[in-house]
């Protein structure tokens, strides 16, 4: 997994429209703030805020969400 | 008079025919392929359901649900992704053809198989099924409740044994899905096969694959390989799930659909379910073992859920049936049932039975006239 941390915000990618619609839904549900965008690729991709990605990326490890299937794409 | 749920249930809680239309008559881009807000809805909606289906049958990670065409589809990619010339697989006598077909056509090319005889009910004896498990077994496959005469088999005990041989027990819960509390876990299963248009009241064609925690999906080879709105720079089937067993376009009508059904389920609770049907079996069966020339066939010495078949002495099974559709507008289904070893199990090959299926929508007073109808065709010929 790899993460550029002085940045304010990412983009995670999860592999496929259903996962990043699964991390969106656990995301939300705990009230941390991300917002699907369009990707590079053709499936949608996860916008997280730099303070929050951390405890995002945790939460989304405890779910099966993580190692290879999320990856950060984009960086801004 | 619709008494053929073990079939496909009918009528369906109207909120699916609802879902099914809003599907198709609202803006519904394809599910993952788009970015749009409308392609998300049709994405979140098909996501809705594979919770809904996580939290029915109690796994943590919805992404372990996915979606197939059906039952058969859904035992078809586990059967011929995971056996090669060589493993062994073992199942019940009281299987559907959806198992015994894939299975008897991979024996021809290698693989070899043993069934385990269930007993004059249908059930199976674990510690039969422990002795047919042997070094080369790679696969359990066991049918949760028998769409013939209802028997439940004893799953819990026999994913147990399937555990300590560390054999993964596939369960084919066609006929339990919606009427039965069903928590994989708690069961020791590793791989449910349900479908969606029975129990579950979703629409015909859908249906899936569960895969415990303790299961490794990616050790199970796809049925088919095509695009998934994922990974789309790779030339193989992505190695994650649910895209490794969803390729193509989704029947998103039908998930939506399908949603509305484990949505309906979960509110009234598949004990609730189970418990309205088999009242209904249960006065279906005892008025029919009141009938003279009547044989009757519902394992209701242990569990069982609402199936009831039966023959009269005397009169061809087509017969009764043309007489309960014709004469009294009943519907049932006679014949092997799609289970010709089943019924060699039960005795009743080649000739087969005749099906009644009460669903949670009927009535007594339905099954009153279903008993009083068989009574009356059966007296057709003493």
């Amino acid at each position: 997994m790899y993460f550029t941390r002085n940045c304010d915000c990412l983009h995670a990618s999860f592999g496929s429209q259903q996962r990043v619609l699964l991390a969106e839904a656990i995301l939300t549900e705990a009230g941390i703030w991300c917002r699907l965008q369009p990707g590079d690729a053709c499936e949608m991709v996860l916008l997280l805020r730099n303070p929050d990605w951390p405890r995002a990326e945790e939460l989304l490890r405890k779910r099966g969400l993580s190692g290879s299937n999320l990856a950060i794409v984009k960086t801004s | 008079m619709y008494l053929d749920n073990a079939s496909t249930t009918w009528p369906k809680p109207p909120e699916v025919a609802e879902a099914v239309h809003g599907f198709i008559s609202g803006p519904c881009p394809n599910p993952g392929r788009g970015t749009c807000g409308s392609g998300l809805a049709s994405g979140k909606t098909i996501l809705q359901c594979r919770m809904a289906l996580a939290r029915l049958f109690q796994v943590d990670d919805p992404l372990r649900v996915c979606l197939t065409p059906g039952v058969t589809w859904a035992m078809n990619t586990v059967i011929l992704g995971m056996m090669k010339p060589g493993d062994h697989i073992v199942t019940g006598s009281m299987e559907h053809n959806s198992v015994m077909r894939p299975i008897h056509y991979l024996a021809k090319r290698g693989v070899e198989y043993t069934v385990v005889r269930c007993d004059s009910q249908g059930r199976l004896d674990p510690d039969e099924f422990r002795g047919a498990l042997r070094r080369n077994t790679t696969l359990a496959v066991v049918n949760h409740a028998s769409n013939v005469n209802g028997a439940v088999e004893p799953v819990a005990e026999i994913g147990g044994i399937c555990r300590e041989h560390s054999v993964p027990l596939m369960v084919d819960a066609a006929q339990s899905a919606g009427v039965m509390p069903i928590h994989i876990n708690e069961l020791n299963i590793d791989i449910l096969a349900f479908t969606g248009h029975k129990a579950l009241f979703g629409p015909m064609a859908t249906g899936g694959l569960v895969f415990s925690s303790e299961i490794d999906p990616l050790s199970i080879e796809p049925l088919a390989h095509g695009g998934t709105g994922s990974r789309s720079e790779a030339e193989y089937q992505p190695d994650f799930l649910p895209d490794r067993f969803e390729p193509g376009t989704p029947n998103g009508p039908g998930i939506a659909g399908l949603l509305a059904g484990v949505e309906f389920v979960l509110n009234k609770g598949p004990e609730t379910i189970g418990r309205t049907e088999n009242h209904l079996a249960r006065m279906l069966a005892s008025g029919l073992r009141d009938i003279a020339d009547a044989e009757v066939y519902h394992a209701d010495d242990g569990p069982v859920t609402s199936v009831v078949s039966f023959r009269i002495q005397g009169m061809e099974n087509a017969l009764v049936s043309r007489v309960l559709s014709e004469e009294y507008g009943i519907c049932c289904r006679q014949g092997l049932h799609c289970a010709p070893c089943a019924h060699r199990t039960l005795g009743t090959f080649p000739g087969g039975l005749v099906r009644l299926s009460p669903g949670f929508f009927n009535t007594e007073t339905e099954i009153e006239t279903a008993i009083a109808a068989v009574r009356a065709g059966a007296g057709m010929c003493s």
